[in-house]
């Protein structure tokens, strides 16, 4: 029995390379998980503001795994049709049940019902099995601006991906928020075409292509424009608009923004990947999105002058 | 001659009828008792323990003719004890015993001494034990092998982390000859720093953490160096499938000084750099670890001695990928990390009662990521570098104050400055720096321990340690010990250790996927210190099933840790090391404090001697956490919290050529977070007030945090062992086997596109299947 186990030392190499070589195979080192009991839920996106359209859209989620759970070519495969969806002003009580006026998309005129500054107002909607529950109140003053805008200096910005260098006028706007002038809760955002850059402190404030980005409180602003301006040049931003929204639709958006990018980054290569937790950001009781209240300023026009 | 002892002091009092015989046993290489000696009073059949000071007391009816200390690691010892006229003190030195290469040496500390040890949750293992176990890649490592008791994790499959007791690795203070070390982790974190070729022993404290340890909160790891023997040039290597070793042993004066220098080298840079074609070679990252350890050892005079030691190691990792000349893009991605130590140790016996140990150490991590993109448009290299210098002075004192009583206590000054988390970036025509600095950290700590055995039965250790702490806030703090071992009789204790521990440095670690990159910063007035409490009470026994002695060991913990930190979501270690122009806050807003808690139950049944001898553990633990800005708010289980754990190992020594071991391990699956439902999520028109149904923007939901669990863990590994003798010299020829039957255990998971199912799905990444590996330990020029 001993001498069995005398085997010679090339044997055991043999052994060894033969186990070696193996194991260098990498076939199904990687295979599909299962997720259990993860059943669809309801995702409702609507945004409500005084004198507008309410527009409720509904979609279900497909679980991760299922079959087919996307569409790059038709991105309504998830509107949900045939969904009880009503919206009660919860101060007044009036109730309206909405009617599907495209798949997937509810919506009722101002004329039948009214969205009140200051009123919060809750969504209801059945579909199946499925039913969600979710509350918002509308911003009681809108933010009114006040513009003062103060030449300070010429800055050289460099842009980051085309690398062409611009002389910036620097420009203070000092911005009076004429409704909640102390409410640092209140957020600000911008619908406009211009990119604007505070290059002081490195912070996108407002941006055209997101329809709401964080900014400071506006009467803290100190921005640029990345537009360079040559000298005595008058650039004309028109149509500048103010949204005023809550925290929730805020970071909902900025969370949207974030996950494209981050998905898009981590495409170019595995070692920029995302390594945190991606937040999920909802108000949507037992589902998914966003019922949020907004409301605009009228349209400002600012001149800048180099 | 294999032993020599000394007896310093050979007290004379007169007795009636009983004698006292007390002393402390010392290893010849560092001046440090040697815990666990059984030391036997050969006429009188009586025998006992020392203590983890190597203190030992026996009163006896009677005059003892002989006292024998035996052990596996030392050379034996007898003393003739004829001559004794009455109480009498002892003190003893010991020579390692130079048989490891060649037999079977299990030293881990005796049955006798873990009964006796007032401390609970404490853990002894030799470098021998560790060169036994079955390998990855031929490479015997520190860490594994401690992940195979109980209380001890890793987080996933391969990964040298160490969990202990529902504690992050942070919380685990890892000491090289009392120099802390800030990464123990190389090899993309599946290897320890350790050498094992370059350690003599470990001490792992998990319950009861002696008061002259503090700073982190759930365990202490010292890892003592090997020094050199003195007596003779001696040089032994490793070859292996991943690295490379040699040892060489240079005495300088016989029996007086020596010096003892290890190295290990990674050689998969080297093997890739074989590789022929250009393409494939590209895809390949490049990458090799490097340490380097060195130990100097003097013998000053009987009472003195000098040790003088350096480590240092690198672990550099280069992922950049070049792709331009298919019009592709260059992807920059390179790691750097290490660590560098340097130390002298002063190790001074003032008298039978007085041990003094002066220590002087200097420690410091570095920690450098770059990486970016390059192509048409962009030229974007962000340069990202953060470590810590911590030195340090100790002064250490050991009273022997009676035969019931030692106390030790110590003063310790450090200084720890923290390199800034500095980011460069560049790209063709702006360069950005971004620093964020840290104050540099002085600590004033004070500690005492008083260890009294009260009564045959009953021992206490009770300690507390003072620390104030000065960056840009001031601290101070009292961390009391107490540890109490109740022996039931000669077979049985029942132990009971109670800590609060407060620790001042974080590490912050990604929640997510990809490349660790583990960030360390300190306390200030915006980030608390984490506190932590633990209770233990633990049951010893010694059972013998037919004539084989096994210890039982079973512990009952509860932890609670408070201000510990995570990043919030949607932040991560990115946020250091890539320059965003979006915003540049503070470290400090990246991440939120929470607490948590952690309790379980271990059982451990080892048998420590014989041909045949290993161990069954078993852990079941719970750890959860709950931050007010993470989850809602609502607690959730931690990655590593791991309800069952299982570990058999066992070893068997067929003669003196061929060892055999193997181990099977099986942990629940680590709790994670994962994308559970997809939707479209519709862009908004602000003039029409609605979303837009047309256009594909996919979005992801997430679980509640680590809501879902990982598959389970189990694997079972083997190694086989021939000594082998030459003209030249010894060798050991090692063949092991991980995951014999080719378990595709978890590393982690994604999410990711099938094109056959038109459907995003999670998958399992595994990156261990079965691997075979062959090394080959040789020893030339050494003949036993």
């Amino acid at each position: 029995m001993k001498n069995k186990l005398y085997i010679t030392i090339p044997y055991l190499f043999s052994i060894g390379l033969l186990i070696f070589s193996l194991s260098c195979s990498r076939k199904e080192l990687i295979e599909e998980i299962q997720i259990k009991n993860n059943d669809s839920k309801l995702v409702v996106f609507s945004l409500i503001t005084p004198n507008k359209y309410v527009f409720v859209n509904v979609r279900k989620t497909q679980p991760i795994g299922e079959s087919n759970n996307v569409n790059t070519k038709d991105s309504t495969f998830d509107l949900v049709s045939t969904a009880k969806v009503e919206i009660i002003n919860l101060r007044t009580k009036i109730k309206k049940i909405l009617p599907e006026i495209e798949k997937g998309v509810y919506g009722v005129s101002p004329s039948d019902f009214s969205v009140i500054a200051g009123d919060k107002y809750a969504l209801m909607i059945n579909f199946q099995n499925l039913s969600t529950y979710a509350e918002c109140t509308i911003p009681s003053n809108a933010t009114v601006i006040d513009t003062v805008i103060t030449k300070l200096n010429d800055v050289v910005y460099t842009n980051t991906y085309d690398t062409t260098t611009l002389n910036l006028s620097r420009n203070l706007l000092k911005a009076k928020d004429i409704s909640t002038p102390n409410n640092v809760y209140e957020y600000l955002g911008y619908s406009g075409e211009l990119k604007i850059t505070d290059k002081y402190n490195n912070v996108v404030i407002l941006s055209a292509s997101d329809f709401i980005i964080i900014t400071k409180q506006l009467n803290q602003c100190d921005f640029s424009i990345n537009s360079g301006l040559n000298k005595n040049e008058v650039k004309i931003v028109q149509s500048w608009q103010i949204l005023t929204v809550y925290p929730l639709l805020h970071n909902f958006l900025k969370t949207k923004k974030f996950q494209r990018n981050e998905l898009s980054v981590s495409q170019n290569s595995p070692f920029l990947i995302f390594r945190g937790v991606m937040p999920t950001i909802t108000n949507i009781q037992n589902g998914y999105g966003i019922f949020a209240g907004y409301l605009i300023s009228p349209p400002k026009q600012i001149t800048v002058t180099r | 001659m294999k032993w020599f002892c000394l007896i310093l002091l050979l007290c004379y009092f007169n007795s009636k009828a009983q004698y006292v015989v007390s002393g402390t046993i010392y290893d010849t290489q560092d001046s440090v008792g040697v815990a666990g000696l059984v030391v036997s009073f050969t006429n009188l059949s009586k025998f006992t323990v020392t203590n983890d000071k190597g203190f030992f007391k026996k009163k006896l009816k009677g005059i003892p003719q002989k006292v024998i200390i035996k052990s596996m690691a030392y050379e034996t010892v007898e003393l003739d004890l004829n001559n004794i006229q009455g109480d009498t003190t002892i003190n003893i030195y010991l020579h390692y015993s130079q048989k490891e290469l060649s037999e079977l040496v299990i030293t881990s500390n005796s049955i006798k001494e873990s009964l006796s040890n007032p401390m609970v949750g404490v853990t002894k293992m030799s470098a021998a034990t560790i060169k036994k176990l079955p390998s990855l890649g031929g490479e015997k490592d520190l860490m594994k092998a401690l992940m195979l008791l109980p209380g001890i994790k890793s987080i996933s499959e391969g990964s040298a982390g160490m969990y202990v007791r529902g504690g992050s690795p942070d919380q685990n203070l890892i000491l090289f000859n009392n120099a802390p070390i800030y990464t123990s982790n190389q090899f993309f974190g599946l290897l320890s720093t350790f050498n094992t070729d370059a350690i003599k022993n470990i001490e792992l404290y998990k319950g009861g953490i002696p008061a002259k340890y503090g700073g982190r909160i759930s365990s202490v790891l010292s890892v003592h160096s090997a020094t050199s023997k003195m007596d003779k040039f001696d040089i032994n290597g490793n070859l292996g499938l991943i690295t490379a070793k040699i040892q060489i042993d240079i005495p300088i004066i016989k029996n007086k000084a020596g010096i003892l220098f290890s190295t290990r080298r990674n050689y998969f840079d080297l093997l890739k750099n074989r590789i022929p074609t250009p393409q494939l070679k590209n895809g390949i990252p490049n990458y090799h670890f490097e340490d380097y350890t060195f130990d100097f050892t003097c013998k000053l005079n009987t009472r003195n001695e000098l040790k003088i030691y350096s480590y240092l190691n690198k672990d550099i990792w280069n992922a950049s990928k070049d792709e331009s000349y298919g019009g592709g893009q260059k992807i920059l991605y390179k790691q750097t990390l290490g660590n560098r130590i340097w130390g002298v140790n002063l190790n001074s016996i003032f008298s039978k009662k007085f041990q003094n140990i002066f220590n002087v150490n200097s420690s410091t991590y570095e920690y450098k990521v770059a990486n970016g993109v390059e192509d048409t448009f962009k030229n974007e290299i962000n340069n990202f570098r953060t470590g810590i210098v911590d030195n340090s002075i100790t002064n250490h004192v050991n009273w022997f104050a009676s035969n019931a009583i030692i106390i030790s206590a110590g003063l310790r000054f450090a200084n720890q400055k923290i390199i800034p988390h500095l980011l460069d970036y560049s790209n063709a025509k702006q360069e950005i720096s971004i620093k964020r600095e840290q104050k540099s950290t002085n600590e004033l700590t004070f500690y005492n321990d008083f260890e009294w055995k009260i009564s045959s039965k009953l021992k206490s250790v009770a300690g507390y340690r003072i620390t104030n702490l000065k960056n840009d806030t001031s601290r101070f703090w009292i961390e009391p010990r107490f540890a109490l071992n109740f022996s039931i009789n000669d077979k049985q204790a029942l132990k009971f250790g109670y800590q609060h521990i407060t620790q001042w440095l974080h590490l912050i670690s990604n929640p997510g996927l990809g490349p660790i990159e583990d960030i360390w910063v300190a306390s200030n007035n915006k980030v608390s210190p984490q506190k932590g409490f633990q209770a233990t009470v633990a049951y010893e026994r010694e059972i013998n099933i037919n004539r084989h002695d096994f210890l039982l060991k079973s512990d009952i913990y509860y932890k609670e840790f408070k201000n510990i930190i995570a990043y919030k979501d949607g932040f991560s270690s990115s946020n250091f090391t890539i320059y965003s122009n979006e915003s540049t806050p503070s470290w400090e807003s990246f991440v939120t404090q929470g607490k948590g808690k952690s309790y379980g139950l271990e059982f451990l049944l080892e048998k420590k001697q014989g041909k045949f001898n290993g161990w069954i553990g078993y852990t079941l633990s719970w750890t959860k956490h709950q931050f007010d800005e993470l989850n809602n708010g609502k607690l959730f289980f931690a990655r590593y919290d791991r309800r069952h754990d299982i570990s058999v190992v066992l070893m068997y020594n067929f003669n003196a050529k061929w060892s055999f071991s193997t181990n099977w391990i099986y942990g629940t699956g680590q709790a994670t977070t994962i994308p559970i439902q997809i939707f479209s999520s519709p862009l908004f028109k602000i003039n029409a007030n609605k979303f837009d149904s047309r256009g594909f923007s996919p979005t992801y939901a997430s679980s509640d945090r680590n809501a879902y669990r990982m598959k389970d863990i189990h694997r079972l590994d083997m190694s086989l062992q021939r000594n082998v003798k030459h003209r030249w010299g010894e060798g050991i020829w090692d063949l092991s086997i991980y995951n014999v039957y080719n378990r595709r255990n978890p590393l982690y998971y994604y999410m990711g596109y099938n094109v056959a199912k038109n459907s995003y799905s999670i998958y399992s990444v595994s990156i261990f299947p079965i691997i075979g590996s062959i090394s080959y330990n040789f020893r030339p020029f050494w003949k036993k």
